[in-house]
Order: structure tokens, then sequence, then C-alpha cells
């Protein structure tokens, strides 16, 4: 997980509604502060999290 | 192999699974409305038991599992392994699979394209995931977050039933979540542009493995 990459999802996730969720097969349910947890501590959720969040916003760019 | 026969396996035993057993209701009511013969595996019957029971004895062409997984294994009520490479996958040569499990598509998945030129295996190459609503946890088919997540995933299981291809089926369900990205993508509702990064990580995960051409018409 690279620091710009982190940093560039948990502003994001500050920015989620309190009462969305993400729901992640057989690892459960997660607010957002629990996934600013997870990213801020590098976990593997944290790091499926970034991943997901980095494929999107590259996605989204080439769209551009 | 019956063709009228759908067997649909619905765990619930946590949130996650909760949803997808709600939503498959869904492809369940088509079903019945299209004179299939559904074999419901529903909770305590989501077993490995009554899978391989079931199977032996009704022989469906096409299977909808709705349950954890991991590359090597579909599983059922309360994490039992239904499905287990190495085990019983060959249960699934030449059927129509479609797995709301999450890696199953890498390993069990690529077995079944192996295993037969007339099957086909769509599932998912990584972590399966959606977004709900905490308001709407105990109403599951009102969660206008989830929705976008589960109706693109049961167009896969009703496009099939209504005799299309699983290249087809695929493709529609595709369609749907380009559809859904866009609208969240453009929506300027706080969340919603995150929320179409994780259907795109859905659509970007959504793997065929095996025949596109199978269909129950064939």
């Amino acid at each position: 997980m690279k620091g710009a990459e982190k940093e560039i999802v948990l502003e994001r996730l500050k920015t989620l509604p309190s009462n969305m969720r993400l729901m992640i097969g057989g690892e459960g349910k997660f607010d957002k502060n629990q996934m600013m947890h997870e990213v801020e501590n590098e976990s593997e959720i944290g790091e499926l999290i970034v991943q997901i969040y980095m494929n999107g916003i590259r996605s989204f760019k080439d769209t551009i | 192999m019956h063709k009228e026969n759908f067997l649909v396996t619905r765990a619930d035993h946590d949130d996650m699974t909760h949803y997808l057993f709600v939503w498959t209701g869904e492809v369940i009511d088509f079903a019945k409305r299209k004179g299939f013969k559904v074999i419901d595996l529903a909770r305590e019957r989501a077993t490995r038991a009554q899978f391989v029971s079931v199977v032996s004895d009704k022989d469906p062409k096409f299977i909808l599992f709705n349950g954890h997984g991991k590359p090597e294994r579909i599983t059922g009520q309360d994490g039992e392994n239904v499905v287990v490479l190495g085990e019983n996958h060959d249960i699934l040569k030449s059927r129509i699979i479609y797995a709301r499990s999450c890696w199953a598509a890498q390993g069990l998945g690529k077995k079944c394209e192996e295993m037969s030129e007339d099957g086909c295996f769509i599932g998912y190459s990584m972590t399966y995931i959606f977004i709900a609503d905490n308001n709407c946890m105990s109403r599951p088919l009102k969660d206008e977050l989830a929705r976008p997540f589960m109706e693109s995933s049961n167009i896969i299981p009703i496009s099939i039933l209504k005799g299309n291809s699983t290249k087809e089926a695929m493709g529609k369900s595709e369609k749907k979540m380009r559809e859904c990205i866009e609208f969240f993508e453009s929506s300027g509702m706080p969340g919603h542009a995150d929320v179409s990064f994780f259907l795109k990580w859905n659509l970007d995960n959504q793997t065929i493995c095996g025949n596109p051409e199978a269909s129950l018409d064939n």
C-alpha cells in the first residue's frame, strides 16, 4: 500500500455517509470508521479497500 | 441432465448471506413463473450432504450458489463446505453454474472449464462485495444502495432461465452494472461516487469460465 494511495483513500472514506456499510464476503460489514481503521493499520481488509478505490479512481480517470 | 430442474443454495447466517438470501427470492419467483422445478436448499438445507443428494437425484443443469467462497471451495450454511476442489468438484461437470461466492472462479471455475467443453461457470475471481444501507439491514429489498449490486447480479440467473447463453447473461449483467456505475458516478450525492468504485470492482472480477454458448436451450 503506497503512502499517497492510503491518504487518498482515507480522505475519501471520511466523506462517506454514516449509514453506508461495505459488505465483504466472508469478512463481514464495515462502516466508514471501521474501513478507515483497516486502511490506517494496513490490514488485509485495508489493502483490499485501497485496491478497490484505486481501481475505481484509475478507471474513472480513464473515462474523463 | 434435467434442464427443467433449477437448484439454488441459499445460506443465511450473517448479514451478507441474508441479503443474497432475500434478493435470490426474485430469481426463484421468476423461475417458478417460467415453469422450472426449483429445488431451494435454504438455510439449514444448504449443506454438502443435501446438495450432493439433490444433484444425484434431480441432476439439474443449472445451479445457483449463494454462499461464501475461496478459490477452491463454495460454502453453505454456517460456512460448511459444499463443493471443494479435489473432493467433489466433479459434481459440477458439464453444468451451468453461477456462484455468488468470493474467489471461486479462480479455482473451481477454472476446473470446470478443464472438465468439460459443455459446461460453464460464472463467478468471481476475487472478493465479492456490495454496499448496503445500515437503515435497511432488516429489509434488504428496500435497500437502494444494495439494489444495483443485487439486480445486476440477479440478471445472470434470470437471463439463463430465459434461455440465453452464459455469454449473453454476462453481457446483460455487465451492461446493467455499467449503467449503474454511470448513474452513481454522476449523481453528486454523498458516497455515490464511491458506490461506483465498488460496482466497478465486481464488474472487473465477474468471470466466465468454460463454454460461453452454454444455455438451457442446448
